[in-house]
């Protein structure tokens, strides 16, 4: 007898819809065989299911089992189908008698004595079945939390395979999932707070900036300035995220197995500091199935990486693609997915390898040889996707050592960021795009119109500040933003002549 | 047309690397140049005892007219000129040389070898001192009309260089390489600069010459030639810069040296110098110019006429004496940083302060009463 279940499998993000078809030959052998080009995972499911099923007090059937998984020319993984297949084998076998069982799209994992475990990827499942018209889904209790915020679907959270049998055959009542309403998650080590951070004026405004136009940002200075701190200070002030962002960023997080029983949600924008010993595909994304890698993490978040120039240039210039078009495109031999990566970069470097070239206090004792090796790492185009570079200077005692500085609190600064990116969202409603940084050229001639005055500063300034032509757009953009955080509706030369400072790397080491 | 005596000097210098005593003594070995020219290969025996084997199969595979015309074609294209010891505008300073070079090639206006020249040496690890020193020395030099002459190597001689460019002055480079064959890399660009601001790059190598270590001592003594004087700004106790010291005593060219920082290590040079009293010591630039009896326009004038806001007074004030950091100047000033960063960007454009290393520091005096602030 043959009966049919459906359940849902990934490529990359999105899922397809997969029929389990189970047949169960009388005559002959006995036997099983699953075809529909499954990998190890599926055709290891086998010996899971048997347990299962034996060790829930049903029968398994000697005779020759034949999995179908259409459509059988896609490739699939995971162990999402080992509670369909099981309950196709009862349903063929005459033990369950479900009257609504392919209404439902089923997924989960079984361990050997029945129960369901939790998986992988739950939430870009749900969300590919919902836009498919299914109304109905079975999923592991585990994963309860993310399918949460998913709205207008009838979800089941099961625990055992027993339970789901009971269900199909509507002898229990089903646990349904209860829909929470979203809200962004605001809480930050209080620790990081901005106010803790002593002087740095400079670094802490132009991370206020960066934030605020998701501009990327180069922090250069000497060991112990403090470049560290200022990164783990950059969740306090990051703006609240949108449910949109929210349910992008958890897919993925999704996919990678990053979510836990807590954290079934991520309502907090991520912040990934991948080590620099890092290899291109930890940072993009890849391996044999294609997963998504730090920068695909750190989507609609931060990605900071310390140390710069000790990456290998191989894994800075992998970053130039995906900083422009805030997309990964990974090819391997299974599949070809595309992630989104939206994030802002945040780096810091030392300007020398002993740190202190160009300090006013202490002697630099490089080499310019050693200097250049050390800066040629980081090629044009990589620093041209920068737009901020700031100077971090070395703490004196007095900063440490005093006390009564009050400086401002995280949370100051998030308000201002916040209105920033509110008249940012109104301006590019129609224009898919959502901040400074994204600007495109026949954007930037709308949005950063300049008067004559300002025009004449920029023209000096490249000429005295030995600009190179390609900052012209990025100190444009910056001011843009600095605009923005003031509320003004055109750019000012005021406001271009502080994006001006933001180009140290340009002007100290054009040499 | 050229002579036969330019066109034999002119193959050694590409293609023999003789040595000067060599050079002479086969000049000598031949009355008539023509001679010399058209049959090289037919007196074997009398070339070889001068200059041995090996180059003499070098020099004779090469010395017809066909391959020097090529030669010269190539130079042409490129813009190398060439002068020869045998040439009139050979520059006469080089004549009293002993080890002249036998041919000089050069780009740009040989003329100003003949001016007023002040070489700047100094080390290539050079510190914000050295280069704020550098920086103002050659500025106000540049502007009393003197030459500057470097060996465009990195460090303080580079940003002699390239003051002396932005100031619109006049410069003499000596290459320590072949034109081809630039050394550091970035001395490329800096020939075209100094070319079209009507300066002289000069090498006596040939242009496919790549750098030896022989040839820092070499180009040392051209460059302390053809200078007047010669100032020195940081240099490390043992340190090439101190060769050009041993080499000004010997031809007897006036020396100056900055002092420095007594604990810094680029400065123990300058600082050994003018304890053994063996330069005169330059505090300003006038030092140097008063001996060159210029007329000296003063880039310290003070200036009055500018119409500061009060803001823009604090951080004057504030960088009057020392060279501060953007955080350093808003702890002194308290003036919002995003404010400051504007009023710092327009101070720097309009010339008043300049960024050096991580810090700023002011260009031109400025004299502010300090009832303003009040």
């Amino acid at each position: 007898m043959l009966t049919t279940y459906k359940s849902i499998s990934l490529v990359g993000l999105d899922g397809f819809l997969t029929e389990v078809e189970v047949d169960i030959n009388l005559g002959g052998l006995p036997g099983y065989d699953t075809v529909g080009l499954a990998d190890t995972s599926i055709k290891e499911s086998r010996e899971r299911i048997r347990s299962a099923i034996k060790n829930c007090g049903y029968k398994y059937p000697t005779a020759k089992i034949i999995v179908n998984l259409a459509p059988a020319d896609i490739k699939k993984e995971g162990t999402m189908f080992d509670l369909p297949i099981a309950l196709g084998i009862l349903s063929s076998s005459g033990q369950l008698k479900s009257k609504n069982g392919s209404d439902y799209i089923i997924i989960g994992e079984l361990s050997l004595v029945g129960k369901i475990r939790r998986l992988n990827g739950v939430l870009p499942i749900l969300i590919s079945a919902k836009q498919q018209g299914i109304k109905k889904a079975i999923i592991p209790y585990d994963n309860m939390k993310e399918a949460s915020i998913i709205e207008g679907m009838e979800i089941i959270a099961a625990k055992t395979l027993n339970e789901v049998c009971d269900i199909l055959e509507e002898k229990n009542p089903p646990i349904y999932v209860e829909k929470i309403e979203w809200k962004p998650d605001n809480t930050t080590n209080s620790g990081n707070d901005m106010k803790y951070i002593k002087g740095q004026y400079v670094a802490k405004r132009a991370l206020e900036i960066a934030i605020a136009g998701e501009h990327n940002i180069l922090f250069v200075g000497p060991p112990g300035a403090g470049k560290t701190m200022l990164a783990k200070a950059i969740p306090t002030i990051m703006p609240s995220m949108t449910f949109d962002e929210a349910l992008e960023t958890t897919k993925i997080h999704s996919i990678a197995g990053m979510l836990n029983d807590e954290q079934g949600f991520i309502s907090l924008r991520p912040f990934r500091s991948p080590h620099h010993t890092a290899t291109p595909v930890a940072l993009v994304g890849g391996g044999r199935t294609s997963k998504p890698g730090e920068i695909s993490l750190a989507n609609n978040g931060v990605l900071f990486l310390d140390e710069l120039p000790e990456y290998s240039r191989q894994v800075l210039e992998t970053l130039r693609q995906p900083l422009e078009d805030n997309k990964i495109i990974v090819s391997r031999h299974l599949q070809t997915v595309s992630y989104p990566c939206k994030f802002v970069l945040v780096a810091s470097m030392n300007p020398c390898p002993c740190g202190n070239y160009g300090s006013t206090k202490q002697e630099c004792t490089c080499t310019p040889s050693q200097i250049h090796r050390y800066l040629a790492k980081l090629s044009g185009p990589l620093l041209d996707r920068i737009d901020i570079h700031v100077e971090v200077d070395g703490v004196s005692y007095e900063d440490i050592s005093d006390k009564s500085g009050q400086f401002e609190e995280s949370s100051v600064v998030k308000e201002r960021i916040e209105r920033a990116r509110e008249i940012q969202y109104k301006r590019y409603n129609k224009n898919s795009i959502r901040c400074n940084a994204e600007m495109t050229s026949p954007l930037m001639k709308e949005f950063c119109k300049i008067d004559e005055r300002s025009n004449l500063m920029l023209k000096t300034a490249f000429d005295k500040m030995n600009l190179s032509a390609r900052g012209y757009n990025r100190i444009l953009k910056v001011a843009r933003t600095i605009a923005d955080l003031k509320g003004v509706e055109n750019i000012q030369s005021g406001h271009i002549a502080e994006a001006l400072q933001y180009r140290a790397i340009d002007k100290k080491f054009k040499v | 047309m050229f002579t036969s005596e330019q066109k034999v000097s002119i193959t050694i210098a590409l293609y023999g690397g003789l040595s000067v005593k060599q050079s002479a003594e086969l000049f000598g070995a031949f009355i008539n140049y023509d001679k010399l020219w058209m049959e090289f290969s037919k007196n074997e025996s009398l070339i070889k005892s001068i200059i041995g084997e090996k180059k003499f199969t070098l020099l004779a595979d090469n010395m017809n007219d066909s391959i020097f015309e090529m030669n010269m074609e190539r130079l042409n294209r490129d813009g190398i000129n060439v002068v020869t010891q045998f040439d009139d505008d050979y520059p006469e300073i080089f004549t009293a040389l002993p080890d002249a070079p036998l041919v000089l090639f050069y780009k740009g206006d040989l003329d100003i070898i003949d001016s007023n020249t002040i070489a700047v040496a100094g080390t290539r690890r050079y510190s914000s001192y050295g280069k704020r020193v550098t920086e103002n020395f050659v500025t106000a030099l540049t502007q009393a009309n003197l030459t500057i002459v470097t060996g465009l190597s990195q460090g303080i001689e580079t940003i002699a260089f390239d003051t002396a460019i932005k100031c619109q002055g006049k410069t003499i480079s000596v290459l320590s390489s072949g034109f081809y064959e630039c050394y550091p890399p970035s001395a490329k660009a800096s020939i075209e600069k100094a070319v079209n601001h009507g300066g002289l790059v000069i090498s006596e190598y040939a242009p496919n010459t790549r750098l030896q270590n022989y040839h820092f001592l070499e180009r040392n003594r051209l460059i302390t030639h053809i200078s007047q004087g010669i100032i020195i700004v940081e240099a490390g106790l043992k340190s090439g810069t101190m060769g050009i010291v041993e080499l000004a005593s010997e031809y007897g060219k006036s020396l100056y040296a900055v002092p420095g920082d007594i604990f810094s290590s680029v400065s123990k040079g300058t600082n050994q110098l003018i304890k053994d009293y063996a330069c005169v010591v330059a505090t300003d630039p006038q030092d140097i110019i008063k001996d060159f009896a210029c007329v000296y326009k003063s880039s310290n004038e003070i200036v009055n006429d500018f119409n500061f806001s009060l803001d823009e007074i604090k951080i004057i004030k504030a960088l009057e004496n020392e060279c501060l950091t953007l955080n350093e100047i808003k702890e002194q000033t308290d003036i919002n940083i995003g404010e400051l960063g504007e009023l710092l960007s327009l101070l720097e454009i309009s010339g008043i302060i300049a960024k050096d290393g991580s810090g700023y520091r002011l260009v031109i005096n400025i004299n502010i009463n300090d009832d303003v602030l009040e």
